[in-house]
This record gives C-alpha cells, structure tokens and sequence, in this order.
C-alpha cells in the first residue's frame, strides 16, 4: 500500500460542484477507473479520501490535492492517466506523488481575482485594502461571528487590466484561519457598490507556513 | 453578457447552482454546426426529480447516438432560480450548450404525471415561446409530448404540436427523421404535421373535430383531413431485448432521488391489477434475457461507477429467468461490491431462493402492496393475493431476519365499504401477530409494520376508468375510519387527505375544454403543482369556475360504458369491450388470471414484437 497525493484543477463548469459532492465525484472516478484504492474497514467501508482544503463552490483552482492509499502495483504516471481518462470535463489530474507534507501545515492560499468591468475602481480597492480594519460576518463552526478580516489578507496586489479590475491575493486558508476571498470582494461590493457577481475566482497555489508550495 | 456568462452571475445567488449548469459525466456536448436537429429533451420538474427518471436517460442515449442530432436535458427552475432568471433576462436554457430552448428545432416534454402539466406551461414562457400550439406557426421550436400521460392528451391537447404514443425509443428517432427532411425542404409547420400523423404512434391533436352533448359529454372525435387516422395506436419496440438501452448515465454532480444505476428488466405485466394503469398501457409483456441483463448491468456500472444498481419494472419476479437472473447478477455484485436493490416484488411467488438472493445485500425493509383490506376487495381490483400468501411471505421474510415490513393499500376503491376499510388495519394487525406467534422470530427486536394507504384514483385504459372518485370529504371520513379501529403500536399508519388527488382525477380523465382552465390557472399562478411550494387548490377552483368548468363532472361522475371518452381515439392496445367486461367482472368479484395462464384476450397480442405468454 502506497499513501499518494493526488493534485488536481478543478475548472469552468466544475467550480460549481460542492466539496460534499466532490468526495462522490472521487468515489465514482476511482470505481470507473479500475484502480484498487484502500477501503475503510468496519460496517460501511468507504473509499479513503482526505481533501488537503476545501475550495469554496464557485471559486476555481489550480491545486486541489487528495490523499488516498494505493494498493495496485501501478506508477503514479497510469494513476494519473486512468483517472484523467475518467474525470468529467473540468477535473483533471495534474500529478500524482507521494505525500510530503502534512495537511496541517497549510498556513495560506495564492488568489488571482478578475471583476469583470470596474477597472475604475482601482483606487477604491487600493483604499479598501489598505484599511487596518475590514469587519465582516464570519461563519464558522461556532456560529456567526463579527471579525476583522483584513487579519487574515497576508498580501495583496491591485490592477487594471483594459476594463477589469485583477487582484492578487495571498489569504489565511487551512485549520487555523480562513478567508474566502469572496467574502472579502463582497463586502467592497458592499461599500462601494459594485457589482461583482460572476467574478473569476482562481486559487493559484497553496502555501505553507515556511512560504513553500504544499507538496 | 453572452448568456452563459448572465447565468453564471445569477447561479450563485440560488441554492444548488450544480442543477442550472451541466457540464456532468457523460453529458454529450456535440458541435452545432454540424447537427440537423437540436432536441430539447424538457422534464418538468425539479433538475433532481428529472434526472433520476429513467425514460430521458433511454432517449437520451438513443438521439445523441445519431451523429446528427443533439438531445439536450432542460428542467424546470426552482421558484429561486426563476426570479434571478426573470430580473437578469435569461431565457429557459439547455444544459449542455446553455443556449435557449428557443434556438432548438424540437422541444420534447415527458408527462409522467398530470401534476406537472402546470409546469409545462410554465417552461414554455420562460424559453418564451407560445403557449398555444395555434400560436406557434413555424415548424421550428415544434412542441412535442410523450410518456404514460399520453395516452389521455386531451387536457394539454392545444399546447402541444404533437405525442408520441407507447415506446419512445423508434418513433421518436423517426420523428426526428421526418423533421430534418421537411426543414431541408423548408416545408410549413402543416406539411410537417400531415406527413408525421402518418407515423404510426403520432398523434397531432389539431387535425381532429371535437364535438359534445348538451349534457356536456363527448360526442365525436373525428379526423379533419384524409390521411389522418381515426385512431391513433401507440407504438411498441420491436424487439425489446435488442433495443438500445443506455451503456452510461449522465452522473449527477449533486445527490438526486434515485442516484444510482437503474436496469429495465422487463416492460409491460402479467397480472391485470385493475386499478393500475401501468399494467394495461405497457402491454404487452416483454422481458430481457439474462445475459442482456448482465451486460447491460455491467456496463452502466463501469461506465458510472455507481456502486448500487437497481432493477426497474412493474413487477421483477414475474421474469422467467427471476431465479437465474438474480443468481448471475449477485455473482457480479458481490464480486464488484455493487448494492443490488430490488424494488417490486409482489408476494404470491415470493420464494425462500428469491430472498436468499437479495439477503445480505439489502435487510432494510421489505414492500409489499396487497392494496386492499378484504378478500372480496382484493378479488375486485384482481390483485390475486390471499392474506395466507401474504403470511407466508412474511414468514419466509421474519425467518429470514427482517423485521420491517411495508404494507401498502389503497382507499377508494369501485365497491368500498367500511369493512374493506377497516380490514386495511385487520390486515396489517394480522403480520404483527404472526410475527409474535413465529418461534425462530428474529430474536431481541420487535416488528415494525406500516401501512401506507394511498387515495385512488381512476386512470383512463383501465377496468376502472367509467369509475367514480371520492370526494376529498369521503376520503377524509374512511380516513377517520382507519383511525377508529383500535391497533397495535407495531402498525405505523401513514395516509394524507389532499385536493391533489382531486386534481389529479381531473386531468386524468380530462377532456379538450380543461386545457383552458390549466391555462387560466397557469396565468394565475399556478405551477410546481406537485410540491406544496406550488400547489393551490383555490387558484385551480377559480380557474375552472372561470372557464364554466365542474371538476367533480371529470372526477366524481360515474359514466355509462356507452359514453365517448376522451382517449376513444387512442388506442394502447387494450381494447375498450375488454376493459368493460373486466368491470363487469370487477362488480361481481371475479378475477381474471393473469396472461401466463391463459389470456384474457385484452387485444395486445397483436403488436408484433410483443408475443404474448399464453397461447392467445
Ligand atoms: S393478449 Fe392475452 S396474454 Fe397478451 S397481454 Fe392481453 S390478456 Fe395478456
């Protein structure tokens, strides 16, 4: 048995696709695939599967990661391909490899944010961003809470690119704090009233606390 | 904004944005240049309803089997979605292009149950195409209908350009061929009709007169033009083993009600319950060969990776293979870690083996339905089970471990008295004691039995269809009936009194004038007629008083078997003298055997293809 790190994009249409569903998405490829993963004992076995982060629904990304445990005698090479050749459009495989680090030590998340036609706001957004204090509702697991999210925005870069306004940002992702950068375009939406909806939302990397990529 | 683009600024506003979207597993994406005919394939309900429904995933695979024509899946939006669609301008669309159904050639809607009529309207306006067929007066965006409410047309007859009658799987790929010749040939919408009311199975409702009595009732139903038939007659597969049947599903991203493999094993039924329309309206009985059944199993479940299968018909044990089939396809499932599930059985010929064959995969609970609570009852309606079969079953099921049994009935029936009432809870009360009295009951745990009891309602081609409904107050008192006899605490009693049935009684047997009302109630705002989100029964009662309409002279009278029903015209095989002498012998109590028998001469052994199991 061999613990494999699957890397994955999740793109277009599939951004939609809930993190509850993907773990179906997940048992369904494998089975389609033919592969042997490691099955949970007990009553109701299941396919082993642990998500690295989850993705909010409607934002897109360029590095999922899975863990499962491998039985077959296979190459991480034909665990990619067999999956590929199984995956509806929008999932697709980009690596397999053996688990380097632990889930636990993601601190941080690359975002590349386009808001379609308010180029004009670039000032306004700088501003925004630039603010000490950004209170907003968080959910969380106790409940909703009033926070200052602006704790959580590690780095930002703010520019206008023809009509659209394109935002780099880096944000507290993992146990210990999170921020969904749609709340934080939200609630400049919000102050400025802007439009924002059907925005690009692309997560470009994942990263440690020692700045590294998650491997 | 191109459209897809408006769509996906509004579908994160609604719950479950993966329902408006598409883009699952094995969903066909075709290039449109290169396609004659666009097919929208619309259910009209619920993204998650439609895609649990088995008769669209079987077109579906067949049309985008033809290189040129593309079938796309379109549902009804949830009452969220519709707002956001209304306030951004967004068109009902498809989910495979996410263009407007207004772009499509052919828009199909599958009429499963007459609740979801309100919603075919409903869609119509939000594609914005007319919803009047007369409205409509070019051959593209031609409105089309299938499925088991088909084969009474009549409330929806003026929306609809034309119906398919019977097996979808031929016609509707003929009628696609049809329409590419006639759109090459820029033919009129009418040219088009003319040539496809030859078709055998194709109905076009416009090319009929309607007449009526003073007393309201039906007097003539005759063809306007030469070359249109004075009957239309549904059509049947030709070789039921061999038609094509899906190798994949589309597999839902979201969960859906039946999220799972789902196999036809057989079509049509043997038994002549004369209460249920299925039994008469799929005649006659064909089944699937073992090894189709294997393949075909296999397959969908390779190419879906669904880990649960389950076997679809009116009544599975009545296969000729049961035993083999299920012995094969456990092999496989066991081996595959696949649930095999197995939904209808029925309990005369419930054997040891048979359980042996699903134990171990599924020990939730067993369903079993005799219908009705007396002997005399149950001989009417020809449900041919005595309560000792279904002692014995549910003995054969206790010593096999379960403890859970499903008993599901029916009030209302033709010739209903208190007594058969009350022997829905004699019957009921009868497993739990049985369970009791067993000596190797499964040990350290009660019984749970429940009695679902369900309201009836009289279907066209059926024995019953001359029958009175209830009224909701009849129902409500056997209701209060039920209730009055002393049970156990095992017996969970589970019934529901709702105007819905009423409804449902209306349009079934329907005739050409509801349609106005269904408009009329539409236009106010009726639809999702089937979800109490949706439903009003003021609304509909306004809207048929509006038109002049009583809905208890569709529900609630009893017609005279000389009377011209709405549906004379279409013929499903089983013939009305047949259906009349299987009344009289409901009446008396008799009951009829069922076809592997000997056959009762119903008139659906003349469809080649359907070979009858008795020497007819
Ligand atoms: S023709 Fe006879 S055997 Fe065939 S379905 Fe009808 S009653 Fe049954």
């Amino acid at each position: 048995m061999q613990n494999v790190r699957i890397f994955f994009i999740k793109r277009d249409r599939a951004k939609y696709i809930s993190h509850l569903d993907m773990t179906r998405l997940f048992q369904r490829a494998v089975r389609r695939s033919g592969i042997t993963m490691w099955y949970t004992e007990g009553f109701h076995p299941h396919l082993y599967m642990t998500f690295a982060l989850p993705l909010a629904l409607g934002t897109e990304s360029n590095c999922e990661s899975v863990d499962m445990r491998l039985i077959d005698d296979i190459s991480f090479n034909e665990v990619k391909d067999r999956l590929n050749a199984v995956l509806p459009v929008g999932i697709e495989v980009i690596e397999v490899s053996e688990p380097v680090m632990k889930a636990s030590v993601i601190s941080s998340s690359m975002y590349l944010v386009r808001l379609y036609g308010v180029a004009d706001k670039k000032t306004a957004m700088d501003a925004f961003l630039a603010q000490d204090e950004i209170m907003a509702i968080k959910k969380g697991k106790a409940g909703e809470k009033l926070v200052n999210i602006k704790n959580f925005v590690y780095g930002y870069e703010v520019n206008a690119d023809g009509s659209d306004l394109c935002l780099w940002l880096k944000l507290a992702s993992g146990n210990q704090n999170t921020l969904n950068p749609q709340l934080l375009i939200g609630v400049f939406s919000q102050q400025h009233n802007v439009s924002v909806e059907g925005a690009f939302l692309l997560r470009t990397k994942v990263l440690c606390e020692n700045g590294e990529e998650f491997k | 904004m191109n459209l897809k683009e408006k769509i996906e600024k509004v579908i994160m506003r609604v719950q479950k944005p993966a329902r408006y979207i598409g883009g699952e597993l094995n969903s066909v994406v075709k290039d449109k240049e290169k396609i004659d005919v666009r097919f929208a394939f619309c259910f009209p309900d619920t993204y998650e309803i439609g895609m649990s429904h088995l008769g669209i995933k079987i077109l579906y695979h067949i049309l985008n089997s033809k290189e040129n024509i593309w079938c796309e899946r379109v549902f009804a939006p949830w009452f969220d979605m519709k707002e956001e669609m209304q306030k951004e301008n967004i068109p009902l669309y498809a989910l495979e292009s996410l263009d407007p159904v207004s772009d499509f050639d052919i828009i199909g809607f599958t009429l499963q149950y007459e609740l979801s009529y309100t919603n075919v309207l409903y869609m119509l306006e939000m594609a914005g195409i007319p919803l009047y067929s007369r409205d409509r007066k070019e051959l593209k965006n031609l409105v089309v209908g299938g499925g088991p409410c088909a084969c009474n047309p009549e409330p929806v007859a003026d929306f609809f350009d034309l119906f398919m009658l019977g097996d979808g799987e031929d016609v509707i790929v003929e009628l696609c061929d049809l329409y590419r010749e006639h759109k090459k040939k820029g033919s009129s919408k009418q040219e088009f009709l003319l040539d496809a009311a030859k078709i055998e199975g194709i109905y076009v409702p416009s090319f009929y007169d309607v007449t009526y009595n003073e007393d309201n009732t039906l007097k003539e139903i005759t063809p306007k033009y030469e070359g249109v038939p004075k009957t239309v007659t549904k059509r049947v597969v030709k070789d039921f083993d061999k038609t094509p049947y899906p190798d994949k599903f589309v597999v839902p991203f979201i969960e859906t009600v039946h999220d799972r493999a789902v196999l036809e094993v057989l079509r049509g039924c043997i038994r002549g319950c004369r209460f249920c329309q299925a039994g008469f309206i799929y005649r006659p009985f064909r089944e699937k060969s073992v090894e189709t059944l294997c393949r075909q199993a296999k397959e969908l479940c390779a190419n879906t990776g669904y880990d649960e299968i389950s076997l679809c018909s009116l009544s599975t044990s009545d296969h000729t293979q049961i035993e083999s089939m299920l012995s094969e396809l456990t092999k496989w499932s066991d081996k595959e870690k696949i649930s095999l599930s197995l939904p209808s059985l029925r309990v005369d010929n419930f054997s040891k083996e048979v359980l042996d064959g699903i134990s171990g995969i599924r020990k939730s609970g067993l369903t079993f339905a005799p219908e009705a609570g007396t002997q005399r009852l149950r001989d009417v309606i020809n449900k041919n089970v005595t309560l000792e079969e279904l002692h014995n079953t549910c003995r054969i099921a206790f010593e096999g471990g379960y403890t859970g049994i499903k008993l599901y009935f029916m009030i209302g029936l033709p010739t209903e008295t208190e007594e058969d009432v009350k022997g829905i809870i004699y019957t009921a009360q009868s497993v739990v004691n049985l369970f009791y009295d067993l000596e190797n009951r499964p040990k350290g745990c009660g019984v749970t039995v429940t009695a679902s009891v369900a309201t009836f309602v009289p279907k066209p081609h059926t024995p019953f269809q001359w029958e009175a409904q209830d009224s909701l107050e009849t129902v409500i008192h056997k209701h209060d009936v039920l209730k009055g006899v002393g049970r156990s605490k095992k017996i969970t009693l589970n019934y529901h009194a709702s105007n819905t049935s009423i409804l449902e009684g209306v349009f079934a047997r329907g005739d050409r004038r509801i349609g106005q009302a269904i408009y009329e109630a539409y236009k106010n705002g009726s639809y999702f007629d089937s979800w109490s989100e949706g439903f009003d029964f003021e609304k509909w009662q306004a809207a048929f008083n509006k038109c002049g309409l009583d809905m208890a002279f569709y529900q609630g009278r009893h017609r005279s078997f000389d009377e011209v029903l709405p549906w004379d015209h279409i013929n499903y095989g089983v013939s009305k003298k047949f259906l009349e002498r299987e009344c009289k012998k409901a009446y008396n109590a008799q009951t009829t055997e069922h076809c592997r028998k000997s056959c009762a001469g119903c008139g659906a052994n003349k469809f080649a293809g359907g070979a009858c199991s008795a020497e007819c």
